[in-house]
């Protein structure tokens, strides 16, 4: 275990700072960058910013209905996922704690996988039937948590272990019943599963943009509140006590809001894995662990990770798309390996 | 005078083992007291229903005599202080940090003045300042229990209530004999001073010396309580441990010594 890349109160305001500068500025240039370029031009006139001018009607068209929405939800679902992961490592005090663990992504592909094989999924419910796939991935995910939660509960307190046992379980049993929908069902149905699965963000436009911030930002604004009190659940569940928390309390206000946060991401973009355990872990390696530095620093980290993971998503075989739930993964993994071997086991 | 720490008639049952069975006792604030008995005879216990930690079955719990359970426990945490046995931090803290961690109950309560003050003390007490900016978990575990101690201390010493508490279990756990002599000539001062100490002690010679009351437990029940000169004598010992001691009176300075008989 070494010590934080930065340590002094003033520099770690010094790195939330350049975070925040340069997540708008990445922004702006992400929503210029695509399969067709944008110039300043167009972009200052769809916005209204150059009078005079009138922009290009495509292009206008492109930034305001496909691109600000898309990256909008981007930035929300990637703030959400890491700051999930932090709170969760938290409230585990382990490192490889992830919202996952709740069954919150597996419940959500199960609900999915069966709706998707069953043939359920109705042609169209007017304008609702855009929000059917997402909200049975929603309803899967919450239902999967609250049966780990019920299943760990215990009339005392909450244990730590007895609720990693029971997701780790109710993981396995519902990566069980995937394979066996998958098993029994058919190609096409397959295909489309196995897109979900993979995570993307290509669908996504206004109609998403309000419902994602329904939901995921009050619970943002949720787990940003328990930075004290997740650094007092660091020193254990008794210390927490002594300090005047309520272990127990705490657990589950921020058990129900990762779980609010995962599973709309879940739903609006499928399974983006790694962003809830990749930034937490090296924003810890770079300014430590005191959650008040810790949990602003990741909703910025968050939200630029997947802007950027986005970007490549977007860019990298153009006009097509590679699904960004891959990328997090294969870019994100080599360079976390690359990382704990040069910081901890001194290999490299 | 409440100025107390008291049970009253407590009991505490795990699974319908009865840990501690009506066990009264009286602590007062301004005195080092201690808790002491075998292992398994419910110290830890009874230090986790003063703290208010655990709720007793029966009984009730009264500090300087408010009832617990009419307390929330932010006002518990500005009340009192507790070091459980263990911590389970394995997060990258800096000794600085976890220490400031005191700080959390108090939140907007205090002059930066005040906080700096009574963190220089507490720090210079327990020889911390060459380890402020140390990774905790990269530190002996000497070193991290004075460092614990330094964060409860800290905590007790910031209450704004008239005593405060400080609840210890086992404080000189991985201490070597320097520092021992060191925290409990520090608790004695800090109790001289007002504050209500509480530890739990397996030596007894140290406690001898050093504590003004003792509570003697023995399988779940109150063996016998009272100042520690008049209750730690040959035939208590046996009572409560098992075992023949004898007590040695080797200079008229210094407190009297057990020696124990294979």
């Amino acid at each position: 275990m070494q010590t934080p890349l930065i340590s002094a109160p003033a520099l770690k305001r010094k790195f939330l700072f350049s975070l925040g500068i340069s997540l708008p500025i990445i922004f702006i240039l992400s929503l210029k960058q695509g399969a067709v370029d944008i110039g300043w031009q167009d972009f200052f006139a769809s916005f209204g910013f150059a009078e005079g001018l009138s922009a290009d009607a495509t292009s206008s068209m492109i930034l305001l209905e496909l691109r600000l929405p898309r990256l909008l939800v981007v930035l929300i679902a990637g703030a959400s996922l890491a700051v999930a992961g932090a709170v969760m490592q938290g409230l585990f005090r382990n490192a490889l704690a992830d919202p996952a663990l709740l069954g919150v992504s597996s419940g959500g592909a199960l609900a999915v996988v069966i709706v998707l094989a069953s043939g359920l999924m109705p042609l169209s419910w007017m304008a609702l039937d855009v929000f059917f796939l997402p909200g049975v991935a929603f309803i899967g995910g919450i239902v999967t948590t609250l049966f780990v939660y019920w299943v760990a509960r215990h009339p005392e307190s909450l244990d730590n272990s007895v609720l990693l046992l029971v997701g780790i379980a109710v993981n396995a049993l519902a990566a069980a019943a995937i394979g066996f929908v998958t098993f029994v069902s058919s190609d096409t149905e397959l295909r489309g599963f196995i897109f979900w699965m993979f995570g993307s963000f290509s669908d996504v436009d206004w109609k998403y943009f309000f419902p994602a911030l329904l939901f995921m930002l009050p619970a943002l604004i949720v787990l940003l509140s328990l930075a004290r009190a997740l650094n007092a659940l660091s020193l254990g569940d008794e210390d927490a006590v002594y300090l005047g928390f309520d272990a127990n309390r705490v657990k589950k206000i921020a058990l129900a809001s990762v779980s609010l946060c995962v599973c709309s991401a879940v739903a609006i973009a499928g399974i983006v894995g790694f962003v809830g355990l990749i930034v937490p872990h090296l924003l810890r390696l770079v300014i430590g662990a005191d959650h008040r530095v810790l949990l602003p620093a990741t909703v910025l980290s968050g939200a630029l990770f997947l802007l950027l993971a986005d970007n490549v998503a977007r860019l990298a075989l153009s006009p097509s798309e590679i699904p960004i739930g891959i990328l997090t993964a294969m870019v994100g993994v080599p360079f976390f390996i690359l990382l704990v071997m040069k910081r901890y086991t001194k290999t490299l | 005078m409440t100025e107390r720490l008291e049970s009253h008639s407590v009991s505490y049952y795990a699974s319908n083992c009865c840990l501690l069975c009506e066990v009264s006792s009286r602590f007062q604030a301004g005195q080092f007291s201690v808790l002491a008995g075998k292992n398994g005879a419910g110290k830890t216990t009874l230090l986790r229903l003063l703290s208010g930690h655990w709720q007793p079955r029966t009984g009730t719990i009264l500090i300087d005599g408010c009832d617990l359970r009419t307390m929330s426990l932010l006002e518990l945490a500005q009340k009192r202080a507790v070091l459980p046995q263990h911590d389970e931090l394995n997060a990258i803290f800096t000794v600085r940090e976890i220490v400031d961690f005191a700080l959390l109950p108090y939140a907007g309560l205090l002059t930066a003045a005040k906080i700096k003050e009574q963190r220089d003390t507490v720090l210079a007490e327990l020889d911390l300042h060459p380890l402020q900016s140390r990774i905790y978990t990269s530190l002996s575990s000497g070193e991290r229990q004075r460092v614990r101690l330094a964060r409860v201390i800290f905590q007790a010493k910031l209450s704004c209530d008239e005593p405060a508490w400080l609840i210890l279990d086992e404080p000189l756990t991985s201490l070597d004999w320097g520092y021992q002599h060191k925290l409990l000539s520090y608790l004695c001062r800090l109790s001289s001073q007002g504050l209500g100490v509480l530890a739990v002690l397996h030596d007894l010679n140290l406690v001898l010396q050093y504590a003004d009351y003792v509570c003697l437990l023995r399988d779940g029940q109150l063996a016998v309580a009272g100042p520690s000169e008049e209750v730690l004598d040959g035939g208590n010992i046996r009572d409560v441990f098992g075992i023949e001691a004898e007590l040695l009176q080797l200079s008229q300075r210094q407190a009297p010594v057990f020696v124990m008989y294979k």
